[in-house]
């Protein structure tokens, strides 16, 4: 269940970014735009959620312990676990889409990863609180 | 994990972009008025019977000339095993017979338009890195009046007099003829006309005009696709907003009809398309329809916030529970 909500989480975040950035950059986004932006990040984050990000938790989930999660586990998956959904927004850029919309499928990945780092090192404080609070020698 | 994303995209825009829509909306010398809808053309009548007077063509564009003789073309897709297209011409006569202007042939119409001026010169735009605006006459003369390396140049209109209108990226242009002689005059009438859209908009540029037309005082209407409005830029370049649509529906192209009446041709985003009258009280009243939902952009937004909060809030919930089971289990 909580894989779950990571998910959904993550990539809704990303979405409303684009929501918000699209204020500002756009006189108008209509249906279309975001049924395009909603269908192509949902299937990115997707990807990366099932081929990079679940393999990437249990590595560090282990290497990094306490208050530093809420440090390393947004800085990984914003930077390093999304990389490839960056090189390919790039390369992609001019064929599929323009420079505007390859700055807002970045900073949606960016949210993404982010949020999803937060939630796991939330995730884990709390349980690890109600691990401190067991009586001696649980 | 490229081929997904790019069979996503092809997937996405099967179901997203809408087809390259119509501007075909014309009247007759009674005020009768017909509109394409990409398969057949539609006539309505002044007591507003409607019915279909050509069926099965896919024209994107409609010409009527004085004689009440309807023009339109019919266009088609061989497939992609062939991947070749074919097109012909056709007149609806105003006996009511319709026969082959062009007979059927491979490709697009060439040294041909529905854009024509009273006399019956069509006129045309040959887009390329250095584009050409170009003229056709009665006795067959084909004849460059315009030539230069313009930005993106969407729908070309004709006045009766011959003057044309055309947008070059976010700007409207005028081509009036010269009466001492044969060149023509181009003027900016007004500049940042469009609005800035995604790519993934309709049709994948920057600005959103679509549909120009013309009314008696020398107006020149825009329909605005992306931003679903309708301008109106008066000869000194004033730039009013006069008519929007809903978020369903888009105006495409427009015409006035004999009492002043303005009609729009609509694509809705299932691909329908109609032809609605907008009456001159309407139009003199500014009356801007259907506000309320032209922003879903706006709502969308506001719920994906309310739906964000409510995943944090049930993430809370769960881990709550789970930590109280493992105190429980403890004790």
């Amino acid at each position: 269940m909580l894989y779950i909500l990571s998910f959904l989480l993550s990539w809704l975040s990303g979405m409303l970014i684009i929501f918000i950035t699209a204020f500002f950059s756009y006189d108008q986004f209509s249906m279309i735009d975001i049924v395009s932006f909603a269908t192509m990040t949902f299937a990115g984050v997707l990807i990366l959620f099932l081929l990079i990000y679940l393999i990437v938790l249990k590595v560090i989930n282990n290497m990094i312990a306490g208050t530093k999660q809420f440090i390393y586990f947004p800085i990984i998956f914003s930077l390093l676990a999304n990389l490839p959904a960056y090189f390919l927004i790039w390369k992609s850029m001019g064929d599929l889409y323009g420079s505007s919309e390859a700055t807002l499928f970045t900073l949606s990945f960016l949210t993404s990863g982010f949020v999803f780092g937060l939630f796991w090192a939330w995730k884990n404080k709390m349980l690890s609180q109600a691990q401190r609070q067991l009586p001696k020698g649980e | 994990m490229r081929k997904l994303l790019i069979a996503n995209f092809l997937f996405l825009i099967s179901f997203t972009v809408r087809a390259h829509p119509g501007i075909g909306i014309v009247k007759d010398s009674k005020g009768n008025i017909y509109y394409t809808d990409l398969a057949k053309v539609w006539k309505i009548s002044l007591d507003g019977n409607k019915t279909v007077v050509v069926n099965n063509v896919h024209t994107h564009e409609l010409y009527m000339d004085e004689y009440d003789n309807l023009y339109g073309e019919h266009l088609w897709y061989n497939g992609e095993s062939k991947d070749t297209w074919g097109h012909y011409a056709w007149c609806l006569k105003n006996t009511g017979g319709l026969v082959k202007e062009i007979n059927p042939a491979k490709g697009f119409l060439t040294n041909y338009s529905f854009v024509r001026d009273s006399l019956g010169n069509m006129y045309w735009v040959e887009r390329f890195t250095t584009s050409k605006i170009m003229k056709k006459t009665k006795n067959d003369e084909i004849i460059k009046i315009a030539e230069g390396k313009f930005g993106f140049i969407g729908w070309l209109t004709c006045a009766k007099n011959g003057t044309l209108y055309f947008t070059e990226s976010n700007k409207l242009r005028r081509l009036t003829p010269d009466e001492r002689s044969e060149s023509y005059r181009m003027e900016t009438l007004a500049k940042n006309i469009g609005s800035k859209s995604t790519e993934f908009s309709m049709m994948g540029r920057n600005y959103d005009s679509y549909g120009i037309w013309t009314d008696a005082a020398g107006n020149v209407y825009l329909a605005m696709i992306d931003s679903k409005k309708v301008i109106r830029i008066g000869a000194n370049g004033n730039t009013q907003t006069i008519l929007t649509s809903n978020s369903l529906w888009t105006i495409c192209c427009g015409i006035f009809d004999n009492n002043g009446n303005m009609w729009v041709l609509e694509n809705s985003v299932s691909n329908e398309v109609r032809a609605r009258k907008i009456t001159k009280e309407e139009l003199a009243g500014n009356k801007t329809p259907g506000n309320f939902t032209i922003k879903p952009h706006l709502l969308i937004t506001v719920f994906t916030i309310a739906v964000i909060v409510l995943l944090i809030l049930g993430t809370k919930t769960i881990l709550n529970k789970r930590k109280q089971k493992l105190l429980h289990i403890a004790i």
